[in-house]
């Protein structure tokens, strides 16, 4: 049994459990945070992405030993901000979003791109969401949604 | 007593390990799917693990003499964005994984993980880079080439660490990493293959090719690279048949869910092709 203090959206939390369980059963499981979803628990899809320190990282890949003093930020808790409503304003109003299972890494991915360059490119994009898949929209309208959302949310990021 | 199992610094990682500990854990991107279980199941991963990716001495890219010495347990973003990162170097990690991986995994990792198909340890492969292994009982440096004897298999001794990765320089040779993969992102190459070849008046001075995924382990011959050495460019582009003969004996692939082993001994050798008409 391992005990494992980190911050999960913002608030000090302890873990008991074993050191080797991947990030996303504890915030789904253990915390009941839904938001974060599985989908090829290998690292491929960006499903569920989520911030450690402000950088994305794959929550199916990270044991959560690793969280040990970090602070961890899930879709739950980013929503609760300005840059949240202007990613989510311009996904709705791009079409960004039809099934949404990908939805809450995509967003979690942008902001973490947004936070290191407010002002990417097209391409840009394509890189910083290219750990990301969507299998409905096609990723133009997600590349769009973000062009659009760095603009809309000027000097937010 | 829980505690000691997420060790601070180096030296409490090395007691742990001489104490029996491992294996050790880094950023977790191989050894949390290779592990892997059923949903809901962590991962099979001893209690006795060490979790090294915290440990903030081990993760630092600087400069020392002539070499870029980098932790092990430094994420690859860091070392992807490092203003001193060798080009070769960083163009193998941009091809590696997404941000999302590049964040998590370490290049200590990707060395020990002993991938054939490990992008950045091609690179280092290629630049004739060398690891800093430490125990309790004392520091070895031994090259990359040798490091790994098979798929997931190293020289390392079970209470040796990676602690450092230390990088030639290459400045003023020209180097290239091709990537072959099924996707842009998060891709493990079907093949790969990485060049440096430094030319001074015409004259090939050194000569370096390296693959990935076409054997049990990333591909390097010193002995055939030696003969290049000293001729001039053309000279070298005139014997392209012999060179692509000389490494098509040894260039072995398999068949595997990502490739087969005829295509990928053909592309490898037409990148081979490829770079000797580019000197």
């Amino acid at each position: 049994m391992a005990r494992i203090e980190f911050t999960l959206n913002r608030e000090p939390v302890v873990y008991e459990g074993d050191a080797a369980r991947r990030l996303i059963d504890v915030i789904r499981d253990d915390f009941g945070l839904k938001g974060t979803k599985e989908g090829c628990g290998e690292g491929e899809c960006g499903a569920c992405s989520v911030l450690v320190d402000r950088a994305v990282v794959p929550s199916c890949l990270y044991p959560v030993a690793n969280v040990a003093g970090r602070a961890v930020v899930t879709i739950e808790d980013f929503r609760n901000t300005k840059r949240y409503q202007v990613l989510q304003t311009a996904f709705l109003e791009e079409g960004a979003v039809q099934c949404g299972f990908c939805t809450p890494g995509m967003i979690i991915a942008a902001e973490a791109l947004l936070s290191k360059d407010p002002h990417p490119t097209a391409e840009e994009i394509t890189i910083g969401l290219s750990g990301n898949l969507c299998r409905c929209t096609g990723y133009n309208m997600i590349i769009r949604a973000i062009l659009r959302a760095a603009k809309d949310g000027d000097g937010l990021w | 007593m829980v505690a000691d199992r997420f060790p601070q610094s180096k030296a409490e990682a090395l007691a742990l390990l001489a104490a029996g500990g491992g294996p050790v854990v880094a950023g977790g991107t191989d050894l949390m799917v290779k592990r892997r279980r059923w949903s809901g199941l962590a991962p099979a991963i001893p209690e006795t693990a060490v979790y090294v990716a915290n440990i903030a001495e081990l993760s630092y890219v600087k400069r020392r003499g002539s070499k870029i010495e980098i932790g092990g347990a430094t994420p690859l973003e860091i070392i992807l964005e490092h203003p001193l990162t060798p080009a070769l170097l960083r163009g193998a990690i941009k091809e590696t994984g997404s941000p999302g991986i590049r964040n998590t995994a370490t290049l200590g990792g990707n060395l020990v993980n002993a991938s054939p198909a490990a992008d950045p340890a091609l690179a280092l492969t290629c630049l004739g880079a060398s690891v800093r292994l430490e125990s309790v009982k004392g520091v070895r440096e031994v090259p990359v080439l040798g490091l790994s004897t098979g798929p997931g298999r190293t020289i390392l001794n079970q209470d040796e660490l990676l602690t450092a990765v230390l990088v030639p320089m290459d400045d003023g040779w020209n180097t290239a990493f091709v990537k072959v993969g099924g996707r842009k992102a998060d891709a493990i190459s079907k093949v790969s293959f990485a060049s440096a070849v430094k030319i001074d008046d015409g004259i090939v001075t050194a000569f370096a090719v390296a693959f990935g995924a076409v054997g049990p382990t990333i591909l390097r011959l010193p002995a055939i690279e030696r003969t290049f050495v000293g001729l001039s460019c053309a000279e070298v582009r005139e014997r392209e048949k012999d060179i692509i003969l000389a490494y098509g004996d040894v260039v072995r692939p398999i068949d595997d869910q990502r490739s087969n082993a005829h295509y990928r001994k053909t592309v490898a050798l037409n990148l081979l092709s490829e770079f000797i008409r580019s000197i």
